[in-house]
């Protein structure tokens, strides 16, 4: 490559970058306002049962949320004895769950102070009939809920503003798991209650 | 090198580029060309809830075909459902595995019937699933499985999104 040409592939790298960044730093972030989003409150203890015969679970679902969940997905869990939350995600249908007695549990969630610190994938020695067995006799936390622990919430948030996973220490929260939105940081762009596939993060104008 | 050799030579190549060519192609038209980056390492089948075989969905999207068949282990439908889906889909009743064809015309089951699905189009394990999107964050390469189910989820064809 002689001089001249040399000179002229700088003068266009040059006007490249230039083109690029100038349009990198006009580049506004456009996110229309939707509203705050909030996370739902937890079913309560009448909307679902759960029993346990001598092959599998089975947890016959309330009308209201067979009318939303029927055909989709909710967690069932429950608290093993070192405080980690396993649990089973499972399809509606006939407007009721079953887990039979063999099936293994699909995620287990470290938890310290209240926080999700990792997930991990269930136990393959120990089925989740017997962890919920285990923990219904032991007085631990177990029940249903909307989390799929897929995190959608967390990699979708363009200012961070939902970062972790934490455990509901309501009342009625039973241990389940919950994403935490940071107010103060969220923009109320609605991408987290677009992409939560469990409505379990919805806008407030809609209700609760 | 002879003329036939040379004829030969030039007509495997000519082949290969076709063959090439086309895989790239069908990638383009499927809307998902970065699935050709796939390099099959299954880290995505490891926590799917389902036990899918989710690199299907990527081989799906770089072949542009919708309709090959995966693996699972922890999806149930109504018989009905399966039956109405897919009647080639491999279900297990009672632990004897079938098409749903067969069970559903053997009349020993109701169509409420739960079923475990053992072997599914993409296109219908597509829409059925959660979309909980845990097979992104096990891609080492962060290819964006989700965004491939998104697309099968509307109408069972890729292209859309």
């Amino acid at each position: 490559m002689d001089k001249k040409n040399f000179t002229s592939f700088l003068i266009i790298l040059v006007i490249m970058i230039a083109i690029v960044g100038t349009k990198t730093i006009n580049q506004e972030v456009n996110i229309e306002v939707h509203g705050k989003p909030v996370v739902r409150p937890p079913f309560h203890d009448d909307e679902y049962n759960i029993t346990i015969n001598e092959n599998e679970i089975i947890i016959n679902i309330s009308q209201n949320i067979v009318n939303e969940y029927e055909g989709r997905f909710l967690s069932v869990y429950a608290y093993d004895e070192y405080g980690n939350h396993i649990s089973k995600l499972k399809r509606v249908i006939n407007g009721k769950i079953t887990i039979n007695k063999n099936e293994i549990s699909n995620y287990k969630a470290i938890i310290s102070n209240d926080i999700v610190l990792s997930i991990e994938m269930g136990d393959k020695n120990t089925s989740f009939y017997q962890i919920l067995k285990d923990a219904m006799d032991n007085g631990r936390y177990f029940g249903l809920e909307r989390c799929l622990l897929g995190m959608q919430c967390i990699k979708i948030c363009p200012v961070s503003a939902v970062e972790v996973l934490v455990r509901d220490t309501s009342p009625d929260g039973r241990g389940r798991i919950i994403p935490h939105i940071n107010n103060k940081k969220c923009i109320h762009g609605g991408l987290c209650t677009t992409t939560c596939p469990n409505n379990l993060i919805i806008l407030e104008k809609n209700g609760l | 090198m002879e003329p036939k050799y040379r004829r030969f030579n030039v007509a495997l190549y000519v082949l290969a580029t076709v063959i090439l060519a086309s895989i790239v192609i069908n990638a383009f038209i499927s809307g998902h060309p970065w699935a050709l980056t796939c390099y099959q390492c299954k880290a995505c089948n490891l926590r799917c809830p389902l036990g899918y075989d989710v690199s299907l969905y990527v081989e799906a999207a770089a072949t542009n075909n919708p309709d090959l068949y995966m693996s699972a282990s922890n999806l149930q439908l109504t018989l009905g459902e399966a039956y109405e889906t897919d009647p080639d889909m491999i279900v297990e009743i009672d632990g004897k595995k079938m098409t749903a064809n067969d069970a559903y015309n053997s009349n020993r089951y109701l169509s409420n019937t739960i079923v475990y699905v053992r072997r599914l189009r993409v296109k219908d394990a597509a829409k059925f699933d959660p979309l909980d999107g845990i097979c992104d964050a096990m891609c080492p390469i962060n290819l964006h499985i989700t965004k491939i189910i998104r697309d099968l989820k509307e109408d069972g064809k890729f292209g859309d999104g």
